[in-house]
């Protein structure tokens, strides 16, 4: 791999160096490790923290979500390592969950009804976490890619939880409309992040 | 962005493949899809790998956007209220001679007190109390410490708790800075750990006042009071 960058060589090191860390932390979780739970609490609060205010948009709130969350890592940290993702990703997609759960709770719209991150998920053969991290660097630049308004939106589902209908009273064009321009960027995105 | 020629549907040949299985799984992953469909689609998600495995690599993809958020540090009563949930309240360390006599003398005292400040306390293990009235707002917060076992119970007793703030509890000795204790809850009662200095000498600690101030949402910026104090009440010893 003469080619690899030594920016690019460096990144990812430190970015496995991290991700085993946090892998490591919450193994000792799993077990009921109190210290190592303190440990990721600090390590990964402030990020997860920041979704949760993403999603809520009040503190009160996302501080409500953020305890529901650590009490789902607590608790399900032993069935973490079935489930796939690599182990920010996870940490991750509980806190966004949660939040959207209380965001659609206040909204009176029913929460989606079944936690996915919890389900057991083999990783496919021969895609490895190291193939995912190299997917996340990509992601931006490919959202660059797409137009402005779109990628507005991808971000908008993502970090502010905004639905189909959110979009569509926003825009003032059909559900159906929008269903179709968002899925139709989203493939593109995919396409461009697996080149 | 200037550019005004955005393709429509038509004048994109290039379009990717669309696949109505590959638009669930990341509508899946986005919780875009409503009660109905997710529910089916978690039937695939256990049902078919291939499923599973694509909605895990958007979960895996978008991830990255919530990896660049500017990171937030939660005020550090969140993660008190998160040990209380989690681990309620500290074990109680095994009852000396002195806690003997204390016990001995305390239950008595504690059935008068269970019925001065409200029935569902812990009181049975509180040895130290003290009660906040603010009484132009109809508000009541009651503290119950359990110094053996370092914890006190904020119980908003009456009232309500305010819309756009937070109530935070302050525990003051005498020419020392006020500590913060946490939060008052918004209903019911709530057990936080003390903080480690206050335990310290929480059993013992003479002319001691409890305070409660109006603070911003998640409590005071600072660490010290920031907003007006409410209601102060000396410590008492049961």
């Amino acid at each position: 791999m003469q080619g690899s960058p030594a920016a690019g060589m460096d990144m990812t090191t430190t970015t496995q160096a991290r991700r085993s860390h946090v892998e490591t932390m919450i193994a000792q979780v799993a077990l009921g490790d109190r210290a190592a739970f303190d440990a990721l609490y600090a390590a990964t609060s402030g990020r997860l923290y920041a979704i949760c205010l993403s999603v809520l948009k009040d503190r009160v709130e996302a501080e409500e979500a953020l305890q529901d969350v650590y009490v789902s890592i607590w608790r399900a940290a032993g069935r973490y390592t079935v489930n796939g993702l690599s182990p920010m990703t996870w940490l991750i997609t509980v806190a966004r969950n949660r939040a959207i759960d209380r965001l659609r709770a206040r909204k009176g719209v029913a929460a989606v009804p079944e936690d996915a991150v919890d389900l057991p998920t083999p990783v496919p053969d021969g895609e490895t976490h190291a193939i995912r991290a190299e997917q996340q660097q990509h992601l931006l630049e490919c959202l660059d890619e797409l137009d402005e308004d779109r990628a507005t939106a991808v971000r908008g589902v993502y970090l502010e939880g905004m639905s189909y209908a959110d979009m569509a009273q926003a825009q003032g064009v059909p559900l159906n409309t929008v269903r179709t321009w968002l899925r139709r960027s989203l493939m593109r995105l995919k396409d461009c992040v697996d080149r | 962005m200037s550019d005004d020629t955005t393709p429509g549907p038509a004048t994109e040949p290039d379009d990717p493949a669309f696949d109505e299985a590959g638009a669930q799984a990341v509508e899946y992953a986005l919780g875009l899809l409503d009660a109905q469909e997710s529910a089916a689609a978690a039937v695939r998600m256990r049902a078919e790998p291939v499923f599973a495995a694509e909605v895990r690599a958007w979960q895996e993809r978008l991830a990255r956007l919530a990896a660049d958020l500017p990171q937030v540090p939660p005020h550090y009563t969140v993660k008190k209220r998160l040990d209380a949930r989690l681990f309620a309240a500290p074990a109680r360390r095994g009852l000396g001679l002195r806690g003997w006599l204390a016990a001995a003398l305390t239950a008595a005292a504690v059935a008068v007190a269970a019925l001065v400040i409200a029935p569902a306390l812990m009181t049975q293990q509180a040895d130290r109390i003290a009660e906040l009235s603010v009484p132009d707002r109809g508000l009541r917060i009651t503290t119950a410490f359990d110094t053996d076992a370092g914890a006190v119970e904020v119980t908003l007793a009456e009232g309500p708790a305010p819309a756009d703030g937070d109530l935070e509890v302050w525990w003051i000795s005498p020419d020392a800075a006020p500590v913060s204790l946490g939060l008052a809850p918004h209903d019911g009662t709530v057990t936080l750990p003390l903080p480690r200095d206050v335990a310290a000498h929480a059993a013992d600690a003479q002319g001691v006042t409890i305070a409660l101030s109006s603070e911003p949402r998640g409590g005071s910026p600072t660490g010290q009071p920031t907003g007006p104090v409410l209601a102060t009440a000396p410590l008492t010893t049961l």
